[in-house]
């Protein structure tokens, strides 16, 4: 009975596909919209309640498959197209979870990465933003540094700040700087960073620039008994201690 | 328009150089930002190694006119095969100069640049480089960080400016046409249709800009992506020497000793991938002799001058000769002596044990290291694993993926032609991890910040093209030659 229904399907199915081939246009829409090599299928698509016809698409199916998977450039292919696909999917998650200096995209306020850092790192504010900013409004300065102490780094400034030439002489940075009063002299650094919570703050706490009306060219750094550094114009120096740094 | 300047006339001499030798005029395009920077490094550098001053406005004139130089010395006229009429060269040119002026455009007005702590280590270097006064870098920046960055960095100094904010994704438009440069050439005769060709090419080109990692080293202010440029090149060069291409060899060769510079004083661990990259080309017979011989020695030479420059720098400094300086100086030395035995046709019969010898070597010289210092070891496995497959390196599953496509085609593409291709990446993953042994830092860490997850990037352009050109090959073994049969 089986048997009998799976011959009269193949038969109808080689009447519909003799009719399709004679009758109708190949154009028609429903082959039209398919690759040619699959429009021989189509006719049993039509009897889908055949299983002889189901039979016939597996086989031609499985024999289609056996034909791509001969090839590994197919294989290649997908797996390739998956890991693209992987990739595409997972970007903006990857990014939403992602500091913002890590993240693929991000947009900033600034173009320049110094500024940027400035805005966001507070490591930047400490160890970039000192000399930085001293080499933006002061390139080739001459620095005269303490030869013993260290608070401010002189390879930095000789790079980031641009400095012409570092001089070291030995002298009390601390002491000094007791020694003036450097308060209508300082910078307003709130001119240089943008204040993004605690940039000013951090900023502040570390450096501080004093200048005469005509900077001299000349700085030299002193410091805080808290360990904040100035680079100061030694016209604002006195005499002794000009005398001390050996500027005559 | 100080930065525009800069960024023409390095486009301009690089595509010069591919022109000398030998491209066409838009093979060269493919290559111009990458190989005029590559020049301007090595300018630099034989500037640092003869003790002459670092001037960037020197370097970069010394960069743009010596293809013009040799042009004039050789008298030199268009050859090849089907010579292009020089309206044609033009506008190739023109076309390549507006894309250059639409990078240097978007990236002075578009803020997406990224940075890392390194970024500024090498911006202080960069600056020290520009004044002259590289006496001050210190030796943690000079073993840590080296020249070539630095040196292309200084060249904003001409403009008075930090850095090139167009540096770094040029160079990653750089490494797509390049890519696509060479999956182009390699397969040129392989057994594919053209339509298949396109697609593949398409899938590359996609599967490396989708990358979240990829896109960020596109902004990212440091060197790895330069890195990443001369390993693919360097090793797709090798191995379109193999294969006798329609790219003239005089090119290939030319390309491989112009990377090696920016190469070795790259990274740390530059010289490393240099050996990793020409060693499967320096054995190769296929390849002419004379042309190994040259590059084998190109990377004796650049490894063997950096680091005796870096062990002068340590001596000068009174401090004792640390062992990062004199055993590749000493394996430069050995690399320059050893090339016409390394080139021998005896020993290249024996290229593929060789080379297993070589990356069995690496993975056993690493087991021996986990032994003696587990901790090390399992350290830097644990956070490896959190970066790549948990995603705590901000990969996603995409390097998980890529390591399944290349584990697939090594176990079913038996093309040998592919070595040349296969080998630096899969001999940089014991490398790498043997690294760790020897930093100061121990063992990797997690997060994207980390070392070896910062790294990777160096080996990812090169395994795409290798999955890409394998697709292409007709050399597949079981189960699809099985299967063939029946």
């Amino acid at each position: 009975m089986v048997k009998r229904s799976i011959d009269e399907a193949r038969l109808g199915t080689d009447r519909v596909a003799r009719r399709s081939s004679v009758g109708r246009p190949q154009d028609d829409t429903v082959f039209a919209a398919l690759p040619r090599t699959k429009v021989r299928l189509l006719p049993s698509i039509e009897f889908s309640d055949s299983i002889g016809s189901i039979m016939k698409v597996s086989d031609t199916l499985k024999s289609a498959l056996r034909t791509w998977l001969k090839r590994p450039f197919n294989f290649v292919l997908v797996f390739i197209t998956f890991a693209v696909i992987v990739n595409i999917v997972e970007f903006p998650f990857i990014d939403k979870t992602t500091r913002h200096n890590y993240k693929a995209i991000y947009a900033y306020d600034s173009v320049d990465v110094v500024q940027v850092s400035i805005d966001r790192d507070n490591s930047s504010r400490e160890t970039v933003a000192p000399y930085y900013y001293f080499g933006v409004l002061f390139p080739d300065s001459v620095v005269i540094m303490p030869t013993r102490e260290r608070i401010a780094d002189a390879i930095a400034i000789r790079s980031l700040g641009l400095a012409s030439e570092i001089q070291y002489r030995d002298y009390e940075a601390d002491r000094l700087f007791a020694s003036i009063d450097l308060s209508t002299n300082l910078w307003d650094l709130a001119a240089l960073a943008e204040d993004r919570g605690s940039t000013l703050a951090v900023i502040e706490r570390t450096f501080g620039i004093a200048t005469s009306h005509q900077p001299s060219g000349i700085f030299v750094i002193l410091h805080d008994p808290y360990g904040k550094f100035y680079y100061v114009d030694t016209s604002l120096l006195g005499e002794a201690a000009r005398k001390e740094l050996g500027l005559g | 328009m100080g930065e525009l300047t800069v960024v023409t006339g390095l486009f301009v001499s690089g595509w010069t150089f591919g022109m000398l030798t030998g491209l066409s005029a838009v093979g060269a395009l493919m290559f111009s930002f990458i190989a005029g920077l590559s020049l301007a490094i090595s300018v630099g550098a034989t500037l640092l190694f003869l003790g002459l001053p670092t001037e960037p406005l020197f370097v970069w004139v010394a960069a743009c006119g010596l293809p013009f130089a040799v042009m004039l010395i050789t008298a030199w006229r268009p050859g090849g095969h089907e010579p292009e009429t020089l309206a044609r060269r033009l506008t190739v040119l023109a076309f390549g100069l507006i894309c250059a002026a639409v990078v240097v455009y978007a990236m002075r007005h578009v803020a997406i640049v990224k940075y890392h702590s390194d970024t500024f280590r090498y911006l202080r270097s960069a600056l020290l480089f520009a004044k002259g006064e590289t006496e001050f870098i210190t030796l943690n920046d000079l073993g840590k960080r080296l020249y070539t960055f630095p040196i292309s960095l200084s060249l904003a100094r001409i403009f008075d400016e930090y850095y090139i904010k167009s540096l770094i994704p040029t160079l990653s438009l750089g490494v797509l046409a390049t890519s696509l440069f060479f999956f182009w050439a390699l397969t040129e005769r392989e057994a594919i249709r053209r339509k298949e060709r396109i697609v593949i090419a398409v899938l590359m080109l996609l599967l490396i800009i989708s990358n979240n990692r990829y896109v960020w080293n596109s902004f990212y202010l440091n060197t790895h992506l330069y890195i990443a440029a001369c390993v693919m090149i360097i090793a797709a060069a090798g191995a379109m020497n193999e294969r006798s291409t329609g790219v003239p060899q005089s090119f290939l060769v030319a390309i491989q000793l112009l990377m090696l510079p920016p190469l070795v004083l790259g990274r740390a661990e530059g010289f490393l991938l240099g050996g990793l990259a020409v060693l499967p080309f320096v054995l190769n017979g296929a390849a002419p002799r004379r042309d190994r011989i040259a590059v084998l020695i190109g990377f004796g030479a650049m490894t063997l001058s950096w680091h005796a420059y870096l062990a002068l720098a340590h001596l000068r400094a009174d401090r004792d000769l640390p062992l990062s300086a004199l055993g590749p100086t000493a394996l430069g030395v050995a690399a320059i002596f050893a090339a016409p035995l390394l080139t021998a046709p005896l020993l290249s019969r024996f290229r593929r044990p060789l080379l297993g010898l070589a990356e069995a070597g690496l993975w056993l010289v690493l087991a021996v290291a986990a032994l003696y210092e587990p901790d090390i070891f399992l350290g830097s496995l644990d956070a490896t694993f959190q970066n790549v497959v948990i995603g705590a390196g901000s990969w996603g599953r995409s390097l998980v993926v890529l390591t399944g496509i290349v584990i697939f085609t090594l176990s079913f593409c038996k093309d040998r032609r592919l070595a040349t291709l296969r080998f630096p990446v899969t001999a940089a993953i014991p490398m790498f991890f043997l690294l760790a042994f020897v930093r100061d830092g121990g063992s990797y860490r997690v997060g994207n910040g980390d070392s070896l997850n910062r790294m990777l990037i160096e080996i990812f352009p090169l395994s795409v093209l290798y999955v890409a050109v394998a697709a292409t090959s007709t050399e597949w073994t079981a189960p699809f030659r099985r299967r063939s049969r029946d």
